[in-house]
């Protein structure tokens, strides 16, 4: 009797095991489909179909389960980017239009009212380059900005014939001066009055932020130390007189 | 619409894995060659198509007979090999010491 037991158990654990598989199994291959049904109820709706389509192909592709998942989940994030991307072409924003133009104007004023402040120093700088070493004053750098390759003037800090990979650090030695001031970075203020960039990435806008968070840190930091002093203090001394 | 594509990194995967041979791709073949995360690939894809960088069109089969749904094959556009080229030029040059002298 305990065998015929034995073996009627194992059956049903075998069948009830097979059944639940089965079912974890077509709610993991459904979970995808879900996904990628949601994400695309976030896209435009002439993009839907292609992408629905496109994406369930993708998803086909991948070998296993949760790769399929994975991806899947990844459409989320992918169709509100494409949806923002939609949004921002067909109808433009006008407080970001009218944000932009201000901030471009604000870059203009500032870049000509410092051009006008540092052209004495400019100009020095320029003649000391000049006269050390053969070859033009300003160069150029290549940086990525925002998502876009753009040109750079800086003043020239190293030798035009030795530029080569190896010869990298052959800085001049009026280039060594106006790299420790920052003043090789001065030309940019052209690239900001061009409107290549804005006066808020300007590099030396940077070094004073840094140094302004830096000072105002160390200040918040002690002030905060100070503030946990007297509270404990106040409790100490509210303990010994209750 | 055409907006000029901002170049990244993943962007700059996405056009090298498609423009040696310049051979049509699907999603999951781009997204193997480069490594980019679905969530990151496709909204490239889509500004890179919508820029006239790359077209795509739907497989030739029937997804009936297919048994699974269609791919969509892309392929870098003359103008996207171009601009892509440019592009990677203006990168690479100083990263050598080529610096543009004024």
């Amino acid at each position: 009797v305990g065998l015929i037991w034995g073996v009627l158990g194992a059956i049903v654990i075998a069948v009830v095991a097979r059944i639940i598989s089965e079912d974890v199994k077509d709610w993991l291959s459904w979970i995808p489909r879900h996904l990628i049904r949601r994400a695309v109820s976030h896209l435009p709706e002439a993009e839907r179909e292609r992408l629905e389509e496109e994406w369930s192909s993708h998803v086909n592709d991948m070998p296993g389960v949760f790769a399929k998942i994975y991806v899947a989940y990844g459409y989320l994030s992918a169709a509100k980017s494409i949806s923002k991307f939609v949004m921002s072409g067909s109808s433009p924003n006008f407080a970001e239009t009218f944000q932009k133009a201000t901030l471009r104007t604000l870059d203009s004023l500032g870049a000509a009212a410092l051009l006008v402040f540092f052209m004495p120093l400019m100009v020095f700088v320029a003649l000391c380059i000049k006269v050390e070493s053969r070859g033009p004053v300003f160069s150029r750098i290549a940086i990525i900005d925002d998502g876009s390759a753009l040109q750079l003037t800086l003043f020239r800090s190293m030798y035009v014939d030795r530029v080569q990979p190896t010869d990298f650090d052959d800085v001049t030695r009026v280039g060594a001066v106006i790299r420790t001031l920052s003043l090789d970075w001065l030309p940019i203020l052209l690239n900001v009055l061009s409107g290549d960039v804005s006066l808020a990435r300007h590099p030396l806008v940077y070094l004073i932020r840094i140094e302004f968070y830096d000072l105002f840190g160390k200040l918040f930091n002690k002030m905060n130390r100070n503030l946990r002093l007297l509270r404990r203090l106040w409790f100490a001394l509210r303990k010994r007189f209750d | 619409m055409s907006v000029e594509p901002r170049i990244t990194g993943p962007t700059l995967k996405v056009l090298g894995a498609l423009l040696p041979g310049r051979d049509e791709l699907s999603g999951a073949d781009i997204s193997r060659a480069t490594k980019l995360a679905s969530g990151t690939l496709y909204p490239i894809l889509f500004r890179l198509e919508r820029a006239g960088w790359l077209e795509s069109r739907w497989e030739d089969n029937d997804p009936k007979a297919l048994g699974r749904p269609r791919r969509r094959l892309y392929r870098v556009t003359e103008l996207g090999a171009q601009s892509a080229r440019a592009a990677v030029k203006d990168l690479v040059e100083p990263a050598f010491g080529r610096v543009a002298w004024v």
